[in-house]
């Protein structure tokens, strides 16, 4: 379970992320949706525990930045960046070595199949398109077996079945208990999968929506506008 | 024109914006400044302050060998493009409705405010090139406009050759091949003279001081103008100095007169600039951020948590080539041997010697290490580990590399020059420590300033560092001596003090893994 407490992030003297507080319970589907600039990366990242900040954050009552939280913590960041002398074989092998992993090839296999890298293992990081980064980037985030999972605008540069792989990965995630924290931008890239959606607007977050509380799907995007002030 | 201009002073605005938001940065740039500016003004007037040290000859010599190697350096890598523009000009005033001629002076301007660092860090040497060579007085302005007159001209005649290179394909080969042809040619006299006489050192000193030399067009004149530091503001210098001024008007003028066709080879240039920047940025070598190839081997990760990421380390450099030698060491060793074998002198004095000039090399030539790139990478900060863990684990590279450097820089030296052991083991001992605590104190460089201050303070923070430990071990080191009249006891000095100051910059730099945000 991840809980959020108060959490403010100042850059200087901009206040990118302002008193927010939120949980994501065990096997839940939290999307963080927000115009640009809204301070959803920004709360990401606090989570991970890659930026400073003033506030609480607990992955399954651990601190964050401590030992046990990452050991338990995966994070899919919004730009992929993977070593360019590692192939993506490496990439898996070095994460596991480095999270002390067990019995993981197997799932490593399954997911190399999943977004169609099982021919690919052999290239290196820089030899690889975006998209293929990207699908390299959700697998060392996934192949931890995470209890809760971060993922910063994750659709980002994927073909369409690998858009498709990954929303069934989000609720495969979630049926096995793990907490998964997903931001992003555009609204369509999270029907369906979605059980709780916070709405950021300005670093903070000015709407919370369950799926019990609205009939339509269409209705999430006149919450949104009505929110963060766009016009439909 | 007004466009331009409006770049150029608000980037200029924004930039001291920006470092009054780093006060840390701030001081040190103006301290820099201060230490550059004063002893110009307070340094004395027209005479040397020491004798000189250096012969006219190897003088000669050493600027016309420092000149060909950056200008081979500079005209080999044109060809892959060269440029004075970012990606932002390319794309918003390359499709401007502003004459070419004026965007190429812009980039101009952009690029002298370049090097404008580079000349600074070079006014900082002179003081000390003045009492350590006896130079005449005011050669650190000779220094600097030569140092911009060989930057300008090898930028202008890069951007004409890739221009006329990048027009037929076959051009680059043959391009390839008489610079290629011209360095042979150009050392063929140092190999007779090596055959002649036996001696290397002689050999190189009487070539590249060749009288002759001086009617090489942009090299020798060059050479003729740094020989300035030490005859002052002759007739021969200013000559050299406007036959050098002309070509690069001339050059210029040429450019200029390439009106839009210039862009192409400026998008290509800016292309690869971008990438190396890039590489540049996250810390990696811009060789292994562009266009490097990498060795097929079989991955073997078998440490777990912090280690993996030494293991991890270990991989890419056995990709990129032998990872126990880095180029710094290759070069070091050589050299070191070279003097060995070639100066005849006391063993101890020639070791004394090796250590002093090696570990000031050292300042200079900066080893690339792993743990720059790894820290822009979010995995560091995500393994369940301690931070101080994770840093000695990226570090470990690093500091294995500085005992091989140690052995073989300063142990093969003592061997050939058979001094006795225990003086080789200490001074090696304390090249070690140098190297290492060097190592540690560019992580308090990165968590004090950041990288993008990273390249020229560092270099500054390490001159510092080298006063403080001259100044905390030089005394006990000359007071053990004195007592003991051994030099393995009194190398030992240094090796203590650059332990404990290890230690306090490992505490330090523990920071940078906890988070890639600066406390």
């Amino acid at each position: 379970m991840l809980s959020v407490q108060n959490v403010t992030k100042k850059y200087g003297k901009v206040l990118a992320v302002d008193e927010v507080s939120f949980e994501v319970g065990k096997g839940e589907i939290a999307v963080l949706l927000g115009p640009n600039g809204a301070g959803k990366s920004t709360i990401i990242k606090c989570i991970a525990g890659l930026l400073q900040y003033n506030g609480k954050i607990a992955i399954d009552d651990h601190i964050n930045k401590g030992v046990e939280a990452k050991k338990i913590l995966g994070y899919v960041p919004e730009t992929a960046s993977l070593f360019d002398a590692l192939t993506i074989q490496e990439h898996i092998e070095f994460i596991a070595k480095a999270y002390r992993l067990k019995g993981y090839k197997e799932y490593a296999n399954e997911l190399f199949d999943r977004f169609d890298l099982s021919d690919k293992t052999d290239k290196l990081g820089k030899e690889l398109s975006k998209g293929m980064q990207q699908k390299v980037s959700i697998c060392c985030g996934v192949i931890i077996r995470p209890k809760v999972i971060l993922f910063d605008e994750p659709m980002i540069g994927l073909d369409p079945k690998a858009i498709k792989e990954l929303k069934a990965l989000f609720v495969e995630l979630k049926d096995q208990g793990c907490s998964v924290l997903i931001s992003t931008h555009i609204i369509d890239t999270i029907k369906e999968v979605w059980d709780k959606i916070l709405i950021m607007n300005k670093g903070k977050i000015v709407s919370s929506i369950s799926r019990d509380e609205i009939k339509d799907e269409s209705e999430i995007e006149e919450r949104f506008f009505a929110v963060t002030g766009g016009a439909k | 024109m007004s466009a331009l201009i409006y770049i150029l002073s608000r980037s200029l605005k924004n930039t001291i914006k920006g470092l009054i938001r780093k006060p840390a940065a701030l001081i040190a740039y103006i301290i820099i400044a201060c230490l550059f500016i004063l002893p110009s003004i307070f340094g004395g007037s027209g005479h040397t302050s020491a004798p000189a040290r250096m012969s006219t000859e190897v003088a000669r010599s050493v600027f016309m060998g420092y000149i060909v190697f950056l200008f081979t350096i500079s005209i080999v890598s044109s060809l892959n493009g060269t440029s004075f523009f970012r990606m932002a000009d390319v794309n918003l005033l390359f499709t401007a409705p502003i004459k070419a001629g004026y965007i190429l002076i812009y980039g101009f301007v952009k690029q002298l405010g370049t090097n404008f660092m580079v000349m600074l860090f070079l006014g900082l040497q002179y003081p000390n090139w003045k009492r350590t060579f006896g130079l005449n007085h005011g050669a650190g302005w000779v220094l600097m406009v030569s140092y911009m007159m060989l930057v300008t001209i090898t930028s202008f005649i890069g951007i004409i050759i890739y221009s006329y290179v990048s027009k037929r394909p076959n051009r680059l080969s043959m391009v390839k091949k008489i610079i290629y042809g011209s360095i042979i040619v150009f050392i063929i006299p140092i190999a007779v003279n090596i055959i002649n006489t036996g001696n290397i050192l002689d050999s190189i000193v009487t070539w590249l001081s060749n009288d002759y030399l001086r009617f090489v067009p942009i090299m020798g004149w060059l050479r003729e103008m740094l020989m300035g530091v030490y005859t002052g503001l002759s007739s021969e210098v200013i000559i050299y100095s406007l036959l050098t001024l002309i070509t690069i008007i001339a050059a210029f003028v040429y450019i200029y007169r390439m009106d839009t066709d210039f862009f192409e080879n400026a998008l290509t240039g800016t292309e690869y600039k971008e990438a190396v920047f890039k590489a540049s940025r996250e810390g990696k070598t811009v060789q292994s951020g562009v266009k490097r190839r990498y060795r097929k081997v079989k991955a073997n990760f078998t440490m777990e948590g912090s280690l993996a990421i030494f293991q991890k380390q270990i991989l890419e450099k056995r990709k990129k080539g032998f990872w126990l030698l880095p180029t710094r060491t290759i070069i070091l060793t050589i050299c070191s041997i070279i003097a060995s074998v070639t100066i005849y002198a006391d063993g101890m004095d020639i070791m004394l010697g090796i250590l002093t000039v090696a570990a000031y090399l050292m300042l200079i030539l900066t080893m690339v290490t792993a743990w720059e790139s790894d820290i822009s990478y979010h995995y560091i900060y995500l393994i369940p580990a301690m931070p101080f863990k994770k840093m000695l684990a990226a570090t470990l590279v690093g500091v294995i590399n500085m005992f091989i450097e140690g052995i073989l820089v300063i142990g093969i030296a003592g061997m050939i020059l058979k001094v006795p052991v225990s003086f080789a083991l200490s001074a090696v001992f304390a090249y070690i420590t140098l190297g290492v605590v060097l190592l540690y104190s560019d992580l308090v460089v990165r968590r004090m300033f950041g990288k993008i201050h990273g390249a020229v303070l560092r270099i500054f923070f390490r001159i510092f560092l080298l006063i403080v430990i001259v100044a905390l071990s030089v005394v006990p080191a000359v007071v053990t001596y004195l007592g003991t009249e051994n030099y393995a006891l009194a190398l030992l000095m240094p090796t203590l003090i650059n332990t404990a100051l290890t230690l306090v910059f490992m505490w330090i730099g523990t920071g940078l893994f906890k988070s890639p945000e600066l406390p």
